[in-house]
């Protein structure tokens, strides 16, 4: 059997045909190959019908011809003329003679070789035809029934579902063959098993194998039914048939009990019901054989068959669940890749934002750099627009002196005053003498801003020609300078010299600069805690109370910070 | 206005000096009327130039002889010259240290810089005419 199984193996693989092995190596297996085709033979049906060709087309070992009239009868070849003329009209007697209308004047062998033939041609590449055989009408519908019996038993063992469609006649068909084929799996695919049990059912399908060619034979040619219903013709058929299968025995030297064999899977292949199968015991019905329940067999099956559909649909139920989860997993990941997708997608722009608002700072730094540049020029140009302004004006006092120009006209100024001194004073201090004691006293006051007196006298060694013109000129360079230069509102002391009394005038204006010159003072000393603004120094001084708004406008410094209480450290 | 404020403030100077105490010291028999307007264009050139210096940032300090005490004179300093009057190259060696008797120009400083700087740095702009016995 294990040689079997690794011939299965190799002719399963399709990649050796069985012309290219050693017949040497194949005759001895041929027992245990029948075998295993007619247990199997619905699966490898093409394969079993390539092995009987093999067998047929191969011969066993070549033993010595005994005569040479029988080797000649043997290979037809080697028969002459005549021979090889009569053989076929020899065949077509036989076939007369074993019943014309079944067989259509072909012979077993030749039967069996054209469906081989056509089976080779049907779907298996492993045969190699060598040998040509005529066709015709008769041939080919023999084909036919057999694809069509091959198409049932395949349908019927793979799918269950189909055993309720099926008539009676296919579904007794089937329960032989699931029967011969052992058990199902689960999947409702025929499991082969090898043992003893294969033994009975062997026996029981050689038992119901007239049935069931009978059974063929009525779905495909209505015809037969008669003669399968006719025992003794078959029987007259099958002697014939085998007589002369033993005739090619002989002559190709092959076993009997290997001939009877393989007219049982000729009987099969052929499905003929002129050819029932032999059984092992060698008789052709037994009427005291127990027949098996096949009623409770159906119906054992039939209640597998629910089962099994049970299971199918709970299968098939958990199978569209499954592929529903498939569905939902496969929209869920989609819908996670659409998401990582626009995560991605919200990230780059997020990034993009980013550089952007980067950009956008950069560029707001560079205008506010550029805003100020420009700012510092229009600064520059206005001021310069402002200096042409003033150059452009008559007198041009706003723009600054230099000190040179000053130094000189202060000069022109000095000597201005003393050549009108010298020229306006009187030539001698007697007219001086003959004024009166208020004159004097008026004179000498306004001298003494001057000159130092000691007594109400003059200070003495003064030039007596030229005392009066330089008294005059220091009179009048002190009242000058005092009035024109020592206050920068001396211009105010005229228009507003009736709102003196209201603090509105130059006095008013000269307070407030005293107070500004003192802030100044104020400002430009570092002190410990900082440096206070002289507005600043009024609001704490003015919020301890101690001095007043007005204060500033209207006190000395000295004793506003006298009130203060140490102005400087606050 | 401010232009006329000045001249009128200039004029009125004037003729406040005039009609002053110093009025006792000027010749009678001058022509009074060109002495007053010789005076107000002095006058009012000083003002002029009084309220360019005020509008600059720098200050200005006058400084007559009231407010110094015991001036002694100093020929090396720039601030107090010697009157022409003063015999200077004579007794140049006993002026030194002597109490000045008489100022006959004050003496005028600025500080500050046109940028508003250097306002602890006094310039001279004009220099103080001083009197004093060199007998």
């Amino acid at each position: 059997m294990e040689d079997v199984c690794i011939i299965w193996k190799l002719l399963g693989s399709h990649q050796i045909h069985l012309q290219h092995l050693e017949p040497s190596k194949i005759y001895p297996l041929r027992e245990s190959l029948l075998r295993f085709v007619l247990l199997h033979f619905t699966y490898i049906q093409n394969i079993s019908l390539s092995i009987a060709q093999l067998f047929l087309n191969h011969r066993g070992p070549r033993l010595p011809p005994k005569h040479k009239a029988q080797e000649e009868i043997l290979n037809p070849q080697n028969l002459p003329e005549n021979d090889r003329k009569s053989e076929p009209q020899l065949r077509k007697s036989t076939a007369k003679s074993t019943r014309g209308s079944v067989t259509k004047n072909m012979s077993g062998r030749d039967k069996l070789h054209k469906e081989l033939t056509s089976s080779s041609k049907q779907g298996t590449d492993l045969i190699d035809l060598t040998s040509s055989t005529p066709k015709d009408v008769n041939f080919e519908r023999s084909l036919s029934r057999t694809d069509t019996r091959k198409r049932r038993l395949l349908d019927s063992s793979n799918h269950q579902d189909r055993i309720t469609d099926l008539s009676d006649q296919d579904q007794h068909s089937l329960e032989t063959t699931g029967r011969k084929r052992g058990r199902l799996n689960r999947n409702g695919i025929a499991k082969p098993t090898f043992g003893m049990e294969e033994s009975k059912d062997e026996q029981l399908h050689y038992e119901k194998r007239p049935s069931r060619s009978a059974t063929s034979d009525n779905i495909g040619n209505g015809a037969d039914d008669e003669l399968a219903l006719n025992p003794s013709e078959s029987q007259r058929e099958e002697t014939s048939s085998n007589a002369h299968l033993r005739s090619i025995a002989a002559a190709r030297h092959i076993p009997i009990n290997l001939m009877s064999s393989f007219s049982r899977i000729r009987g099969i292949f052929t499905g003929q019901t002129s050819s029932p199968p032999l059984s092992r015991t060698g008789s052709m019905r037994d009427p005291n054989r127990e027949v098996p329940d096949m009623t409770s067999l159906v119906e054992e099956l039939r209640a597998k068959d629910k089962t099994l559909e049970k299971y199918s649909r709970y299968y098939n139920k958990l199978n569209h669940k499954y592929e529903e989860l498939e569905e939902e997993v496969k929209h869920m990941a989609k819908e996670e890749q659409e998401l990582e997708r626009q995560n991605q997608f919200l990230l780059q722009q997020r990034g993009e934002t980013v550089l952007q608002c980067q950009t956008v700072l950069a560029e707001a730094r560079r205008l506010e750099a550029a805003l100020s540049s420009v700012q510092e020029k229009y600064e520059a140009l206005i001021r310069k627009q402002q200096e042409e302004s003033f150059k452009q004006m008559s007198t041009a006092r706003w723009l600054p002196i230099e000190d040179s120009k000053i130094v000189g006209q202060l000069d022109r100024f000095k000597r201005e005053m003393r050549s009108w001194a010298k020229a306006s004073a009187v030539k001698d201090l007697k007219s001086v003498e003959n004024l009166d004691r208020f004159e004097v006293s008026d004179l000498l006051r306004e001298l003494s801003r001057v000159a130092v007196l000691k007594n109400g006298r003059l200070p003495d060694g003064l030039p007596n020609p030229k005392v009066a013109a330089l008294l005059l000129n220091a009179l009048l360079a002190h009242h000058l300078y005092t009035s024109i230069f020592k206050s920068p509102f001396f211009c105010l002391e005229y228009g507003y010299e009736d709102n003196v009394s209201e603090g509105v005038g130059a006095a008013f204006f000269e307070k407030v600069f005293q107070v500004a010159q003192k802030c100044k003072q104020i400002f430009c000393v570092p002190k410990p805690r900082g440096l206070l603004t002289f507005l600043q120094l009024a609001k704490k001084m003015h919020m301890r109370g101690a001095v007043k708004p007005y204060d500033f406008y209207f006190q000395p410094w000295e004793q506003i910070a006298k009130k203060g209480k140490e102005p400087y450290a606050l | 206005m401010t232009e006329e404020n000045i001249a009128k403030v200039s004029e009125w100077y004037a003729l406040d000096f005039v009609e002053g105490a110093a009025r006792y010291l000027l010749d009678p028999k001058g022509n009074n009327e060109a002495m007053i307007k010789s005076l107000q264009s002095i006058y009012l050139e000083a003002a002029n130039l009084s309220y360019n210096l005020w509008t600059q940032r720098t200050t200005l300090d006058c400084i007559t002889l009231q407010d110094v005490a015991e001036l002694t004179f100093d020929a090396d300093g720039e601030s107090f010259k010697p009157h022409s009057l003063v015999r200077y190259d004579e007794h140049e060696d006993q002026l030194k240290g002597k109490p000045i008797t008489l100022m006959v120009h004050p003496l005028l400083r600025a500080f500050g810089t046109d940028d508003g700087k250097d306002y602890n740095c006094e310039r001279i702009w004009a220099s103080a005419e001083v009197w004093l016995d060199s007998r």
